[in-house]
C-alpha cells in the first residue's frame, strides 16, 4: 500500500472515529463527495466499527455485586483488638442521613429502617450522653441477639463525645461491653483514633475497654465502611 | 463540612464505579475471550477502583482510570501466563480458524475471534476505542502509549479485520443473486 493510501486512511478512521478538527472533517467529506473509492473505503471502516461493536453489544457483566474491600474477618485475635465504640463526626452523620443528628424520634427509626438482609451495620454516637449510651447498647444487643443467626456484623463507632462510651475513666459501661465482646464474636467497637488524641493533649486518661479499637479516625473508617455497602445507625 | 463534601463526592465515585461495570467486561472479554476471566478482571478492577479511588481527583477521568486498571489487571494475567512475552506484540489467540464456517449468523462470533487473534497491543486498542468509546488521546493514556502508537494500531488492528470481513462475505453463500442468465 502506498504511503499517500495509508495516510488517506488514517484520516479516514479519525474520521470515522470522530477525532477530526473541524477543518479536518470538511477536507475529508468533500473528498467523500467527489470519490467513489473514498467512499467505499470510508463505509468498510464504518462497517468495520459497527460490528465490532454490534458482537459486544449484549454482554453484560454475570456477577452484579461490587467486590467487598478489606473484609473484616473475626478470629480470635482481631476479635481481640476489637472492642468498643468511638464514634464518628456528628457533622458527618447529620449530613449523610440527611436529618438531625439529635433527634430521638430519628435514630429510633433509622434503626428501625434497617432491612432485614442488611449483615453489616455501623451504630454511630458522636456525643457523650448516658441516654445514648444506655440506648446504643441496648440496640447493639438487639441486633446481635436478634440477627447473629443471619451472620450480621456489627461496628459500635464512637468519636468526639461518644468516646467516653468506651474511656475506662468515664463509662459507666464497662461491663456491659465486655459481655458484648466476649458473648458475641460479631461486634467490634471502635474508638477515633483522633478524638482519642486530642482528648490526650488536653491532658484527659484515654484508656479504653479491653479490646476496643484505636488505631483508625473514625470518620475514615465510617466511609471506608459505606464505601463498602454497610448501613450506617446514628444514635 | 468537609466530611460531607468528602462523602459526596465518594458515592458519586462508588455509582460511575458501579455504572462502568458492563463497559469494562465487554471490553475485557474482547480481550480475553473468556467469560469467566472477563468477569474475573473485570471484579479485580472494580475492586481496585474501590479502593484507590481517591487517587482520582477528576470524578470525569474515573472512566479512563478504571480502564487502566482494567488494562494492568489483563498484562499482570499474561505475565502470569507466560512471564517471558512482550506483552504488546503478542499473539495469544486461539488457533480457531477465523474464517471456518462462517454464515451470517455466525459473523458475531468470526469477529469475536478475528478480534482475538489480534495482537494484545492492537486489540486493546480497537476496543478500547470501538467498545470503549475512548478518544485516542484517552487510549493513549489508558495504555501509556503515544497517540501515534494508538492511531497505527487502530489503522492495523482495521486492517485485520476488514480482510477478514471481506473474506467471509466472499466465501459466504451468496443468497442475494437469485437471477440467472437465461434465454
Amino acid at each position: 500500500m502506498s504511503h499517500s493510501k495509508q495516510s488517506n486512511d488514517r484520516m479516514l478512521h479519525a474520521y470515522v472515529d470522530r477525532e477530526l478538527s473541524s477543518d479536518e472533517k470538511q477536507t475529508v467529506l468533500s473528498q467523500l463527495e467527489s470519490d467513489e473509492q473514498w467512499r467505499a473505503r470510508a463505509c468498510d471502516l464504518q462497517r468495520t466499527k459497527e460490528w465490532v461493536q454490534f458482537s459486544f453489544e449484549n454482554e453484560m457483566a454475570p456477577t452484579r455485586t461490587l467486590p467487598r474491600i478489606n473484609h473484616f474477618t473475626w478470629t480470635g485475635r482481631t476479635i481481640r483488638l476489637a472492642a468498643s465504640v468511638a464514634l464518628s463526626a456528628t457533622v458527618f452523620v447529620a449530613g449523610w442521613v440527611g436529618h438531625g443528628l439529635h433527634e430521638e424520634h430519628n435514630a429510633q427509626a433509622t434503626l428501625e429502617d434497617i432491612a432485614p438482609e442488611s449483615r453489616h451495620v455501623i451504630l454511630h454516637i458522636g456525643e457523650s450522653s448516658e441516654a445514648r449510651f444506655a440506648q446504643l447498647l441496648k440496640k447493639t444487643e438487639k441486633l446481635l441477639s436478634e440477627y447473629s443467626a443471619r451472620g450480621i456484623e456489627v461496628e459500635v463507632v464512637t468519636n468526639a463525645g461518644g468516646i467516653d462510651l468506651v474511656r475506662t475513666a468515664a463509662s459507666q459501661h464497662i461491663d456491659d461491653i465486655k459481655r458484648l465482646i466476649s458473648h458475641y464474636p460479631n461486634v467490634r467497637f471502635i474508638a477515633c483514633a483522633r478524638g482519642l488524641e486530642r482528648l490526650r493533649k488536653s491532658g484527659q486518661d484515654v484508656s479504653v475497654v479491653d479490646g476496643v479499637y484505636t488505631g483508625e479516625a473514625a470518620a475514615d473508617h465510617l466511609i471506608q465502611r459505606l464505601t463498602e455497602g454497610w448501613t450506617l445507625v446514628t444514635i | 463540612m468537609e466530611l460531607i463534601r468528602r462523602l459526596l463526592i465518594n458515592r458519586d465515585l462508588i455509582k460511575t464505579i458501579a455504572d462502568n461495570r458492563d463497559r469494562l467486561y465487554r471490553v475485557a472479554l474482547a480481550w480475553c475471550g473468556d467469560a469467566a476471566l472477563a468477569d474475573d478482571l473485570v471484579q479485580e478492577t472494580m475492586a481496585i477502583s474501590l479502593q484507590h479511588h481517591a487517587q482520582v481527583r477528576n470524578p470525569g477521568c474515573m472512566k479512563a482510570w478504571m480502564h487502566s486498571v482494567l488494562s494492568n489487571c489483563w498484562k499482570k494475567h499474561l505475565r502470569q501466563m507466560r512471564p517471558d512475552m512482550d506483552i504488546d506484540d503478542a499473539d495469544l489467540a486461539s488457533d480457531h480458524d477465523v474464517e471456518a464456517a462462517c454464515s451470517e449468523q455466525e459473523i458475531v462470533e468470526c469477529v469475536r475471534r478475528a478480534i482475538l487473534k489480534l495482537p494484545v497491543g492492537q486489540r486493546q486498542t480497537l476496543t478500547l476505542v470501538d467498545l470503549g468509546g475512548f478518544s485516542y488521546a484517552e487510549v493513549a493514556d489508558t495504555l501509556d502509549i503515544p497517540i501515534g502508537t494508538v492511531m497505527s494500531r487502530l489503522y492495523a488492528a482495521r486492517q485485520t479485520l476488514q480482510k477478514m470481513l471481506t473474506r467471509i462475505r466472499s466465501s459466504a453463500p451468496d443468497n442475494t443473486r437469485f437471477l440467472r442468465r437465461v434465454k
